[in-house]
């Protein structure tokens, strides 16, 4: 993988160097050029590739057994899947005009493409939906795309003809490796057979032998984790099984290629856990997947690379949370480079009759209210407390959450209001201790009045995102890009900065010297 | 190694169609074992409905004509006659009744997998052949039976009998481009499926299943022949086994080429549908 360029807060470093427009008219032309898809120039970027590539233990073994079609190996630094100018138009079913009255009639006329003098008749522009409307993009191997966007954007619809089953109007797909696809999960299971009959029948119908099926069938086993009903009948069965099943039995087809579409929103929390493990390992070793999804905390944690569809056009192509971003922007209706603060106002409901959580801010270096931090920076949280009686005290717990991972909580100490009046809680937030994702802040104040005790909850106060601008250097040689780059991940709820010693190996372990005092 | 696919618009070619079905051979065996497994899951007899199946019939119809002088005029025991003819055709009727169903009951393979579709209505006959294998074999136990009761084997033992599956093929032929045909239309207009069974019928009793073709007029002998490619593959089929004089020998020829014909028009149909079916279905 080439350096990549950075995230949304130093795109403007990025462009400048390649004279591309500033960062709000970046985001929007980024599909026409897309600067992260350089070939690898450097010697390192180019001995990662090759390390990436070479040999049998990255790439997935090449099964003899399979009856496709095998090919002369072609470099290896050529794009997994390559899609140029993707059409894909439906004719609208129910068409009254025609030859005939019926619409289903008239549809199977205009199929048969007859001439015109038998009933044939020419298509017409207007009855036309368009799915998909000149895609294009590449995808190197060994990476997760995850593609998003919102219902009827055409994304199922771009796996469908990359899986084949659907040919292109226009334009052409490019796929190079064994392509595996979970489209429908579930297919071509029978009802009346055994979890454990249908993998070995599966193999029938992927043109999968036997051998290299049976081979696998402890795997699939294990993987699925079905137990004791790997041998019940697939019609008992509940649906988040019957996706363990299938999902199981196509991973362990050891594909090169994985057209997945919403494939983690059936199973349970420890199944998806598993799945994003394992799709993760096998895309460290060089596999590569395209994953449609709508749930942005697994794109974020499981793709290299982000493709925003809608209308079947591509939006944006690029950079994980960058796209993820500025989806979310659009989709909340608001135009902007960086997201801004969501805070709720100052007259929130947050309060009952004693006690009020006035605001809660996120505060920059500088002591002012903003939307994203940068993470090697410190930073407040200020929170405003309105005692609306005499005698309260009251603890403030903020909690970070990202997700639904509860990445940690601090509580203040006990603050008490002898007379009603506001007061301002505020906490420093050390630099280099947060990660570079989105939180979201909940504020819960549990108070002890006069007579009453009761807690004011402000959930979902405080979204904001931390940046990480530090790892690029537009000056930076591909070397230190690619070192710097083993710190940017962005599925780590917390970075924090710890204090590190290195020495030579001559001397004692510093746990020994502590030991002799 | 690697395998390099390249998806493009593509308007299938009906030639091209048909070598593909021999490169997904694996899903057309899928497909037969499924269907076969199929037509007989959740029954309480299991295998001997293979059995009752040719058997009742031919019973049925036995007794009921049993007083039909015409139709036994050759010599040969009406019950043989019968069993033999209700083998080859149910070839034509079940094959028929199965496949037409076939496509709009694998819509979830069609919509979701690459294939040529004309594999389902082909694979699907599966069940009817093997129907009639097992009628086959009844109709062996029938002779054998004929042969302790009244010493004398019906079956004509020659060389000929090699040729045996020439109607047959001829009428795989036949059942699989009508199948492709009726398939393909059932997906966009069920009324096909509701038709099919009074064709059936129709077409049963212009056949030579039930009589011998010499009761038939002289005149309307040919009209039968020219416009039921399966009477004289029929014919043919007893004259194999049996020696039972044929009428028009060269009809066979007819019915061979009309049934490549109907094969071809099927597949030419089905390969028309290809996307079509994938889309709207």
């Amino acid at each position: 993988m080439p350096p990549r360029p950075a995230r949304a807060g130093s795109c403007a470093v990025f462009s400048a160097r390649d004279g591309l427009p500033a960062p709000g008219e970046a985001a929007k032309k980024r599909f026409v050029s897309d600067p992260a898809f350089v070939y690898p120039k450097g010697p390192i970027a180019q001995l990662r590739t090759a390390r990436r590539l070479d040999g049998g233990h990255t790439f997935p073994e090449v099964v003899k057994n399979l009856s496709m079609p095998s090919e002369l190996s072609v470099p290896s630094d050529e794009p997994a899947i390559k899609v140029e100018g993707l059409s894909k138009e439906y004719q609208r079913k129910l068409r009254t005009k025609g030859p005939t009255g019926n619409a289903a009639l008239n549809l199977l006329l205009a199929q048969m493409r007859l001439p015109r003098w038998l009933g044939g008749k020419k298509k017409k522009a207007d009855n036309r939906i368009v799915a998909l409307d000149d895609v294009s993009f590449e995808v190197r191997p060994g990476t997760c795309l995850g593609v998003i966007g919102p219902n009827g954007a055409g994304k199922s619809t771009l796996l469908k003809v990359m899986a084949r089953s659907t040919p292109p109007t226009a334009g052409r797909v490019t796929m190079r490796g064994r392509v595996a696809s979970l489209l429908e999960l579930g297919l071509g299971l029978r009802d009346d057979l055994t979890g454990r009959e249908n993998v070995l029948l599966a193999g029938a119908m992927y043109g999968v032998s036997r051998r290299f099926i049976e081979e696998r069938l402890e795997e699939i086993e294990a993987f699925s984790g079905l137990g004791q009903m790997f041998d019940e009948q697939v019609k008992a069965y509940s649906s988040g099984m019957y996706v363990r099943l299938s999902f199981a039995l196509m991973i362990n087809l050891k594909p090169q290629i994985l057209l997945a579409d919403e494939i983690l929103a059936v199973g349970d929390m420890q199944f998806q856990e598993q799945c994003i493990e394992r799709v993760r390992n096998d895309v460290a070793d060089g596999l590569t997947v395209l994953f449609v999804s709508h749930d942005m905390a697994a794109i974020e944690v499981l793709c290299d690379r982000v493709l925003w569809l809608d209308k079947g056009r591509v939006m944006m192509i690029g950079e994980t949370l960058e796209v993820i971003d500025a989806y979310r922007d659009s989709v909340h209706g608001v135009a902007r480079a960086l997201p801004v603060i969501k805070s709720k106002p100052r007259d929130s409901v947050f309060h009952n009759e004693e006690l009020v959580i006035a605001w809660v801010k996120l505060l920059s270096a500088e002591g002012k209210e903003t939307g994203h931090l940068d993470r090697s920076r410190s930073s407040f949280i200020e929170i405003g407390l309105e005692a609306k009686k005499p005698g309260i005290r009251t603890r403030v717990a903020v909690d970070f959450e990202w997700g639904n991972v509860k990445v940690f909580r601090t509580v203040t100490p006990i603050v008490t209001f002898e007379q009603p009046g506001t007061k301002r809680a505020t906490v420093h937030l050390p630099p280099n201790l947060l990660a570079d994702i989105e939180y979201k802040v909940h504020v819960k104040a549990r108070f002890v009045g006069r007579h009453t005790t009761d807690t004011v909850t402000a959930s979902d106060a405080l979204t904001f995102r931390v940046y990480d601008d530090t790892a690029t250097d537009p000056d930076s040689a591909d070397a230190d890009a690619y070192l710097l780059e083993i710190k940017r991940h962005g599925s780590h709820v917390l970075r924090p900065q710890l204090d590190w010693q290195v020495e030579s190996d001559t001397l004692p372990a510093i746990a020994d010297r502590e030991a002799k005092g | 190694m690697t395998t390099v696919d390249v998806i493009e618009p593509a308007k299938p070619q009906v030639g091209r169609q048909i070598f593909a079905v021999w490169r997904f051979r694996h899903l057309f065996f899928f497909f037969t074992r499924n269907s076969i497994r199929g037509y007989y899951a959740n029954t309480i007899l299991g295998w001997p409905w293979l059995v009752i199946r040719p058997l009742l019939p031919a019973l049925l119809f036995a007794v009921l004509f049993s007083n039909v002088q015409q139709f036994k005029g050759n010599g040969l025991p009406y019950l043989l006659f019968l069993l033999s003819g209700f083998a080859l055709w149910n070839l034509v009727g079940v094959g028929l009744r199965i496949s037409v169903r076939s496509i709009s009951g694998h819509r979830k393979f069609i919509t979701r997998m690459n294939f040529p579709h004309m594999i389902v209505p082909l694979a699907t006959i599966a069940p009817a052949f093997a129907q009639f294998l097992f009628a086959m074999v009844v109709m062996g136990l029938a002779t054998a039976y004929y042969w302790w009761a009244d010493g004398k084997l019906y079956i004509h033992v020659s060389w000929r009998l090699l040729w045996l599956p020439g109607p047959v093929l001829i009428t795989l032929l036949t059942v699989g481009g009508i199948g492709m045909l009726l398939s393909g239309l059932n997906a966009f207009a069920r009324d096909v499926r509701l038709t099919l069974p009074l064709f059936l019928q129709f077409w049963m009793f212009v056949s030579p299943v039930l009589y011998p073709l010499t009761v038939v007029p002289e005149h309307a002998l040919k009209i039968i022949y020219i416009v039921n490619p399966m009477a004289s593959v029929l014919d043919t089929f007893k004259w194999i086994l049996f020696d039972i004089p044929m009428h028009e020998p060269t009809f066979v020829w007819y019915a061979a080429g009309m049934s490549l014909v109907i094969f071809g028009i099927g597949a030419w149909f089905l390969t028309r549908l290809e996307n079509a079916l994938v889309d709207y279905l």
